[in-house]
């Protein structure tokens, strides 16, 4: 009776909770960097086999005062219901999971279950897209110490923002080379090893600790070793040697993790725990009575919720995992004449379309129409397709530019970071992204900037303004929406305008308004063109 | 009494000797059986170590952890030698790169090493005028022109070199409009502001604004007193005479 007591807690929270699991999981999928979440499920499946084996694990006399305080936890459930909040639901699910454990099998049977519920702490995930800024961390590192490894072996080369040039070449550190992917599957996979190692909590933090610092050498030593390979014909930045080369360093690191853990046990002077005497100590008569009702209850509350939650969900959004397994956007090549040869005082100079890796910033594919007038010249690139609404100084920045005063034309500039026309909105009134920029290279100039959406509107999205939002940072933090508008597939138009003197205000005038009769015509080609 | 006088300095030299003798053997004592010594401790604590670490059944791991022990320390090292390094000692090297690639017609080593020595020093004028004939090369021709624009503008004098240099590219060309005319000009002008003693922009001036008398283009007498001035002052220092204007 007991144990179907707390077995339909467990299914009520598991039904009850399933609508936002399942958007957290889709949502999580469609990153990189979390796809390794599928194996985790088999991982502790065999954790928990080997703690049975080693620990005899037996549930004793339930905690009441965890079981009540699970109750509390429907307070965060009910605000993540409202919200529709995936993130905040699933966190407190794991938050509520030590709770279940010691209202069932009381403090030893919870700590000998706590490293298995440490391991799903990887499906949780980090909040506030704090994993994209991680991402910017790690590739800014990752550059900066192969640019200084690369100068140690005399091999020449410029570094601009992420983009490292050699003679002849432009490697763009993508986010996959950034390092984030190894980063996340390998202290997963050194997680796992600890726990199956029966390590304690600080060897633990030794081995992922040491752990970061391998997957560190890794990265860097992969951007050399393509950097340098150059020197000698040998391409490894692209097709089947890339892939290569990463999944054997790839393999190299898992074997050098399990190493560590080796070397930490050999310096710390100890041997695993006696798992005999904790067996002994385990198969001591241990009465069982879990306090179940709390489960139930919370269990109910989710239930209950439930209509609150599906009334919430944002209608007519894909969730993360649809939009990328989209097909890819295909725009037909527009010829050099779908802009006419002058435009305002500015003569057609050249027109040229560009094919690069897919994570480049400037997108994987371009067209782009040149035009010139005195000393200034001017840059009209159609780029595409993206996955998601960004901004454009984030790419220019990313590739050494300096940005300056970034706002917004059109609409009134009320400091929000996401601008999105409606479909009543006139020219005038369409958002476009100005900003100053300037390299010591290329002089200084203005960029106008904005996307086309998959449902036809223009959007502008700036995202230095992003943590300065409160309301952004609210709806990030316990909401789902931010990530759900921004999905499906982006068109973006930028204009650069670069002289050696800096533009008067009439100039900047005059390129906003070709900029707006540019786009006009461009994104009409582009509806044009997918919708063939 | 003056044998005796000698054997008092004889002990007081000896005692002297002898106790700089005492001082300079302990330090090469010291510097020879120190290490010696220190090794020996080591290795014995080393050693107990290692043994305690059999008794315990550990050694193997050793081997196990010996590749991340490799890896870990290597990176390290690496780290400390690329942090290291003298931000002088490297400009000069990617200079002297630069430059022989420059020499060999070598553009896109040259392009990448003064690119890289212009994100170290963003003010370096020669750097960023053979930056611009890298690019000019390369044909990255909007990088170029920015480039010159902003060493040589017409209406300042910054950069002699890239002065004359526009001034060249654009006599070059067969027939000049009166504006290109102009602008050769006042670019010879600025390279002579920077360097008053250039031949090579003199001579052109020269041939500049005689070409101007020529065509009766020139409108002042001032300006035709100092194309006169400009082309004298070039003939004599031709000639090897001297002329203090």
């Amino acid at each position: 009776m007991r144990f179907l007591s707390s077995s339909v807690g467990l299914w009520l929270i598991l039904i009850g909770s399933l609508p936002m699991v399942l958007f957290h999981i889709t949502s999580l999928l469609s990153k990189d960097h979390f796809q390794f979440v599928i194996l985790l499920p088999i991982a502790a499946w065999f954790l928990f086999r080997r703690s049975k084996e080693v620990t005899a694990l037996q549930p004793g006399t339930g905690s009441l005062p965890a079981a009540c305080l699970l109750l509390v936890l429907l307070v965060p459930l009910a605000v993540a219901s409202w919200w529709f909040s995936p993130w905040l639901h699933v966190a407190t699910l794991f938050l509520g999971v030590p709770l279940v454990l010691l209202a069932y099998g009381g403090g030893k049977f919870c700590r000998t279950l706590l490293p298995l519920w440490l391991l799903s702490a990887f499906v949780v995930a980090l909040p506030l897209n704090l994993d994209r800024s991680l991402i910017a961390r790690l590739r800014t590192y990752a550059t900066g110490m192969s640019s200084k490894v690369l100068d140690l072996f005399h091999l020449q080369h410029n570094v601009a923002g992420n983009l490292i040039e050699i003679p002849g070449h432009k490697l763009f550190i993508a986010d996959a080379c950034s390092g984030i992917h190894s980063l996340f599957v390998l202290l997963a996979f050194a997680t796992v090893v600890v726990i199956w190692n029966q390590r304690s909590f600080l060897r633990g933090c030794i081995v992922l600790a040491g752990t970061f610092l391998l997957v560190m050498t890794e990265n860097v030593a992969r951007l050399t070793l393509i950097a340098a390979a150059f020197r000698f014909g040998i391409d490894l930045s692209i097709g089947w040697p890339h892939t290569l080369l990463g999944l054997f360093l790839f393999l190299v690191s898992i074997g050098l993790v399990c190493s560590l853990d080796q070397l930490q046990s050999f310096f710390t002077l100890r041997t695993n725990g006696n798992f005999s005497e904790s067996r002994e100590a385990s198969f001591k008569a241990v009465k069982h009575s879990p306090v179940t009702w709390p489960v139930v209850v919370v269990g109910l509350g989710l239930i209950l919720l439930m209509p609150v939650t599906l009334a919430r969900m944002p209608r007519g959004q894909a969730s993360g995992l649809l939009v990328a397994l989209q097909p890819a956007m295909r725009i037909d090549r527009m010829s050099d004449d779908v802009l006419p040869e002058s435009l305002g005082p500015y003569q057609r100079t050249g027109f040229e379309m560009i094919e690069r890796v897919e994570e480049d910033p400037f997108g994987p594919q371009s067209q782009v129409w040149t035009y010139r007038h005195g000393d200034i010249d001017l840059q009209i690139s159609l780029d595409y397709p993206y996955s998601s609404v960004h901004d454009t100084c984030t790419c220019y920045r990313n590739t050494g530019w300096t940005v300056l005063k970034e706002r917004v034309l059109g609409p009134v500039d009320t400091g929000a970071d996401l601008f999105e026309s409606q479909p009543d909105t006139s020219v005038e009134q369409l958002p476009v992204l100005i900003a100053d920029i300037g390299s010591p290279g290329y002089g200084s100039g203005i960029l106008l900037a904005s996307a086309l959406s998959p449902t036809g509107s223009v959007v502008v999205a700036i995202d230095s303004r992003r943590l300065l939002n409160q309301n952004h940072l609210v709806k990030r933090f316990i909401g789902f929406e931010a990530e759900a508008a921004s999905a499906g597939q982006y068109v973006q138009l930028q204009m650069i305008a670069l002289s050696p003197q800096s533009l008067s205000n009439d100039q900047r005038a005059e390129l906003a308004s070709l900029y707006r009769q540019v786009r006009e015509v461009l994104f009409a080609q582009c509806v044009k063109s997918s919708s063939k | 009494m003056a044998i005796l006088n000698r054997k008092n300095r004889f002990r007081r030299k000896s005692a002297l000797f002898l106790g700089w003798a005492i001082a300079v053997f302990k330090v090469v004592w010291r510097a020879v059986v120190y290490p010696y010594v220190w090794s020996r401790r080591v290795l014995h604590a080393s050693l107990l170590q290692i043994v305690e670490w059999y008794d315990k059944g550990s050694l193997s791991r050793i081997l196990y952890g010996l590749p991340a022990l490799v890896v870990l320390s290597s990176s390290v090292f690496l780290g400390i030698l690329a942090f290291s390094q003298s931000p002088v000692v490297l400009s000069d090297s990617y200079r002297a790169v630069a430059r022989r690639a420059m020499d060999e017609k070598d553009w896109r080593v040259a392009e990448v090493c003064l690119q890289r020595l212009i994100s170290m020093a963003p003010t370096d004028e020669n750097v960023a005028f053979d930056l611009a004939l890298a690019s000019i090369e390369m044909d990255e021709l909007t990088r170029a022109n920015s480039l010159l624009m902003r060493l040589a503008p017409i209406e300042k004098p910054v950069n002699a070199d890239a002065h004359l240099w526009r001034a060249q590219r654009l006599l070059e060309k067969r027939e000049l409009t009166r504006e290109e005319v102009v602008e050769v000009e006042q670019q010879l002008k600025n390279v002579l502001i920077l360097t008053p003693r250039n031949d090579m922009a003199r001579s052109l001036l020269g041939q500049v604004l005689k070409q101007i008398v020529s065509q009766k283009k020139l409108g002042s007498c001032w300006e035709a007193s100092h194309c006169a001035a400009l082309m004298m002052s070039f003939c004599w220092r031709n000639s090897g005479c001297r002329m203090v204007t």
